[in-house]
This record gives structure tokens, C-alpha cells and sequence, in this order.
């Protein structure tokens, strides 16, 4: 669905921060993107979604260039979910409806579509009962409620997310990633950077795990752990636990064992 | 109450506190005017009734151009808080009053036999100087202080400008000295055909684009997700919050600080949707201007001082506390 065609990325007269990458994401799949902080993952996510643009190689969506789409057009086929630093003071519903906008004519209002779809986005991710509240006013869990609903509302098929779950609890992490998981059941292509190695290797069906700019392994998460590349570029062991089907992870420092 | 019900409310107060602040402006003054003593000289058709003509050719122009410019600075400096995303910008800290200011004098002294241009070299000078301060000012990383301080010295060497015009063409702005801190006496209907017409225009737009500030709000990034062309809607917020700055700048002077305390005020009474923002600072900062201007002629009568140094004398400290309440959320 996603391709990506030997794309470098540089700021300014500094070395290139992404090198070669060349990879593709799957429809209906949740992937993760993981890597030790300035191995460049939010830097991809970023070139994909169109904030940055690559200094050389594509970016390809349904075979076309999204560097060549019109904003609205891209708008209604990907959303995104940034790191909010600075929450609005706005209305958890007037958020959601922001949602909304690439698929308005310009200086038109909600049409009754619209508002049942803002409906139903709040109802998805239970911010019903808060929906008249101030953004600023709500917990981290509940703001991240709201952002995703207004993911939602904007109709896409695919949804970025950079970072969800930073700066929240550890059951509210969780929550998120049900939701998560639960949107990709509902047929939407995720597409996520993450820093917990936990929370990727159970939430994801492919993880893609880079270093220094590249990709230096990527599949399933079972074939990630094999490959050892966690234990390497994070300088970590990994321990495996089995109970029933299920496995487990745990991480320690190398020096300890 | 919900959000929309109290914006809606917010933007009636403000509209009865306009016409209220309107009644007051021509019937206050060094001389006192009833109403009753103006209908009967105006239905009478006496035009040389002191009261009519006290009302129709003193006061009149100077309530409009208080409106005219109250309404267009306070829009203008919600605009810019929008759009920098800094609840410390305003048209004369950051410095866009100065540019207007400055294109005016030059406008005064090298072509004085061309009115229609104030308005127009205002609203480049504004637009110029805004675009300049996003150019140094805005970035990544880049803190809510620097925005300002980039702005006071953009003020200082614009202000510098200004000086050197005044001295080396002292005729060319009669009452320069009034222009420099902002006043409204001596405005004639006249003067203000051209900005009028701005203001207008300027005032259009911001409505228009009251939807693309909220969004803006919400971060760059966010924004251009959701499909907008963040360049092209940032342009065209400062180069509408330039128009309304510019036009004021041209009849008005530098008047400062209404483009702060007026969408603060509002902001804190409803938030910050720019749906109802946008028009209640309008006619909320036309009242404001109107009132204020009314105390600066009747609290010293006979004499009067220009409106810009009362607005200075509210505004400073108001600009004090912003900084220090926008340190202490940085702190959070």
C-alpha cells in the first residue's frame, strides 16, 4: 500500500539522518517503527506523512507520489496523530470535527454527514461523556481519546501515530493500544513509531527496527527478536517467557546476567 | 453554559457595549451634549446649532475612527496570536505598527500630495515587518520571549526611522508628536475614505478565516495532516492582520496595546475559539477604543491627552502580567 523507493532525508548541511531506506507497509496491518532516540524513526514517519519532504528517493501510496498530491487529497486517504506539546482550549467535539476539514469545501459548514460521523468517532473512542470539555483540561488519556477521534472523523484508511502512548500510565498505555488494535480490526492500516519495546511487540504485526538512519531488520515481531538487532542496537538482553500460547518479554542490561 | 452558547453571548454584550460606547463618545466631551439637545438641532435641520455642530464635525469623525481603529487592532492582534501561536504577540510589540508607522511618515514627507497612498504604504510597512519577524522569529525550538524581543528591536530601529523623518521633515506630519504615542483628535471624515475601505476588507477576511486560526492553533503539524496549505493560510492571516494594522497605523498613529488586552480580555472570558473571538474582539475593541478615548478628553478637561498614552498607562502592565503568567505555564 505504502512504498518507499531509496529515500535519504537531510536537514540542511547535516548528514543524512535517513539513508537508503527502502521498505513497504502492508494494508491492514499494524507496524511499528523502532530505534534508539535520533535513529531517525519520528524523521520517517514524517517524510511518509508528507511533513518533510525526502531529499531524494519516494514516497509511493497506491503507486502514486504523495509528493505530488494535492494536501486535501492526501488528507483524506492518511491522518496523522503528532505529539501534542501545547493541547487547545477548544471543545473535545470541536476538535473532532476539525477532523472533518479536507473533506469541506472551502467556507462550508458541517453537514448532517459530518455531524454523524463526529458522532459516531466520539462514540468509537468512549469521549462521549466528555465531549463539551476543554482539551486542556482533560487527563492524558482522555486527550488522546480525543485526538484519535478526530484521526477518525477525517475518514482515512490508513492513520499514522508518533508516539501515542508517551507521557501516559501504564493501564492508560494499554488502553490506547487496545484502541489501537481495535481500529485496525475495524479495517484501518496502522502505522505507528513507538518507544516501548513491550507495548510494539505485542500490538504489532510487523515491526520495522532501525539504527542510524536505517533500517537494520524488519518482519514480524518473533522474527525481530530472533534476529538479535534488539540486543545489539539497544546494547539490552532479551529474555523470552512462555505461558500457555503466550510469550513474554523482558529486558535487562547485559552487564547484570 | 456551553462554549457556544457563551461566545454567542459574548459577541451581543460586545455589540450592546459598542453602541452604548458610541452614545457616550458624541455626547461626552469638554462640552456636554444630550441627546435630546442633538435630535432637536438635527431634526430641526439647524446646522449651525452649536450641539449638531459639535457632534456632526468634532465628534462623529473621532467615534468612527476610534471604532475603525479599535476594531481593526484588536482583530489584528488576535490574528497574530493565531497564527504565531504566541499569546504575546500583538501588532506593536511585535513591531508592525512601526512599519506602518514608519511608511506613513515616508509617505508624509516624500509624497504628501497623495493621501490615498497612507493606507496603502501602511499596510506594506505592516506587512513587511510581520513578515520579517515570522521569518527570524518562528522555528523550531525558538521560544515565545525571542518572538518579542525580536519585536522590540525591529521597534527600536523602526522607531529610529521614524525620528530622523520628524526631525529632518518636521512639516511633514502635522501633530507628529501625537502620532508617535497614537491619537485621535484632528481625524476629519475625510481621512478616513481610504481606511475605511481596508478595514472593511481586513475585517472580511478575518471572519473568513476564523475556521483556518482554530486550526492553525492546534500546531503545524497537525494542521498540515488535516490537509490545510499551512504557507499559504499563514500568509494570508499576516497579511490580513497587516491590512487591519496598516489602516489603523495610517489615521490613528501608534496605538498601542488595544490588539493585546482586547482578544485577552475575551479569550479569557470564553476561550480561545476564534469563531467568536474574532467578532467579539471587533466590536469589543471598538468600545474599548471609543471609551478610552472618551476618559482621555474629559478626565484633564479642557485639556486632553491622546488616547495612545492612556492605552499605554492600562496596556504595559497588562503586557507585565502576560510574561509573567506565560512563565509560569512554561513551567508546567
Amino acid at each position: 500500500m505504502i512504498k518507499l523507493e531509496n529515500v535519504c532525508y537531510s536537514y540542511p548541511g547535516q548528514p543524512n539522518l535517513l539513508q537508503n531506506i527502502t521498505t513497504s507497509f502492508e494494508e491492514y496491518k499494524v507496524t511499528s517503527i523502532l530505534g534508539p532516540n535520533g535513529c531517525g524513526k519520528s524523521t520517517l514517519l514524517k517524510v511518509i506523512c508528507r511533513l518533510l519532504q525526502p531529499s531524494s528517493g519516494k514516497v509511493l501510496l497506491r503507486g502514486e507520489d504523495v509528493h505530488g498530491m494535492k494536501n486535501k487529497e492526501l488528507a483524506k486517504q492518511v491522518a496523522l496523530l503528532s505529539q501534542t506539546n501545547h493541547p487547545p482550549e477548544i471543545t473535545v467535539e470541536d476538535l473532532v470535527a476539525y477532523g472533518r476539514y479536507p473533506h469541506q469545501k472551502y467556507g462550508q459548514g458541517l453537514m448532517p454527514q459530518d455531524k454523524q460521523i463526529i458522532d459516531q468517532a466520539l462514540r468509537y473512542v468512549k469521549a462521549e461523556d466528555y465531549r463539551h470539555r476543554m482539551v486542556n483540561r482533560l487527563s492524558g488519556g482522555q486527550r488522546q481519546r480525543a485526538y484519535i477521534a478526530m484521526a477518525l472523523a477525517q475518514d482515512t484508511d490508513i492513520i499514522f501515530l508518533d508516539e501515542p502512548t508517551t507521557y501516559l500510565d501504564i493501564n492508560i498505555r494499554f488502553d490506547i493500544m487496545e484502541l489501537i488494535r481495535s481500529l485496525n480490526e475495524a479495517g484501518k492500516t496502522i502505522i505507528m513509531v513507538l518507544h516501548d519495546l513491550n507495548l510494539a511487540l505485542e500490538y504489532s504485526d510487523h515491526i520495522i527496527l532501525m539504527d542510524n538512519g536505517m533500517i537494520q531488520t524488519e518482519g514480524s515481531p518473533q522474527e525481530v527478536i530472533r534476529s538479535g538487532e534488539i540486543d545489539r542496537i539497544f546494547n539490552i538482553k532479551t529474555h523470552l517467557f512462555k505461558e500457555g500460547t503466550q510469550t513474554f518479554y523482558h529486558f535487562s542490561k547485559p552487564t547484570l546476567y | 453554559m456551553n462554549s457556544r452558547k457563551k461566545g454567542m453571548l459574548m459577541v451581543f454584550c460586545t455589540i450592546a457595549l459598542t453602541i452604548v460606547s458610541i452614545v457616550l463618545g458624541l455626547c461626552l466631551g469638554s462640552t456636554q451634549v444630550s441627546p435630546a439637545d442633538f435630535m432637536r438641532a438635527f431634526l430641526a435641520g439647524d446646522i449651525t446649532d452649536p450641539a449638531y455642530r459639535i457632534v456632526i464635525h468634532s465628534r462623529l469623525p473621532r467615534v468612527l475612527g476610534a471604532l475603525l481603529a479599535g476594531s481593526a487592532l484588536a482583530v489584528s492582534g488576535a490574528i497574530l496570536q493565531a497564527v504565531l501561536q504566541n499569546p504575546l504577540a500583538s501588532p506593536n510589540i511585535i513591531g508592525v505598527n512601526s512599519g506602518a508607522g514608519l511608511m506613513v511618515l515616508l509617505c508624509s514627507a516624500f509624497l504628501p500630495s497623495h493621501p490615498a497612498l497612507l493606507p496603502f504604504s501602511a499596510f506594506l510597512g505592516a506587512l513587511a515587518t510581520a513578515m520579517l519577524i515570522f521569518a527570524l522569529a518562528m522555528g523550531p525550538g525558538v521560544s515565545r520571549i525571542t518572538l518579542v524581543l525580536t519585536g522590540i528591536a525591529m521597534s527600536s530601529i523602526l522607531g529610529a526611522g521614524m525620528n530622523c523623518i520628524m526631525i529632518l521633515y518636521p512639516d511633514a506630519y502635522i501633530g507628529a508628536s501625537t502620532f508617535l504615542v497614537g491619537g485621535l483628535s484632528g481625524i476629519t471624515l475625510k481621512s478616513l475614505n481610504f481606511p475605511v475601505a481596508y478595514i472593511f476588507v481586513g475585517l472580511v477576511l478575518a471572519m473568513l478565516l476564523r475556521r483556518d486560526m482554530n486550526i492553525i492553533s492546534l500546531g503545524t503539524e497537525t494542521a498540515r495532516s488535516l490537509g490545510m496549505s499551512v504557507n499559504v493560510i499563514r500568509f494570508l492571516l499576516i497579511f490580513t492582520s497587516a491590512i487591519l494594522a496598516g489602516a489603523a497605523v495610517s489615521f490613528a498613529g501608534l496605538i498601542g496595546f488595544v490588539g493585546l488586552i482586547v482578544p485577552h480580555a475575551i479569550r479569557f472570558l470564553i476561550g480561545n475559539d476564534n469563531h467568536y473571538l474574532v467578532p467579539a474582539s471587533a466590536f469589543g475593541g471598538a468600545a474599548f477604543v471609543v471609551l478610552c478615548d472618551v476618559i482621555s478628553r474629559v478626565a484633564f478637561a479642557p485639556y486632553e491627552i491622546p488616547v495612545g498614552i492612556l492605552l499605554s498607562f492600562i496596556g504595559g502592565p497588562f503586557f507585565i502580567y502576560l510574561i509573567i503568567r506565560n512563565r509560569r505555564s512554561n513551567h508546567d
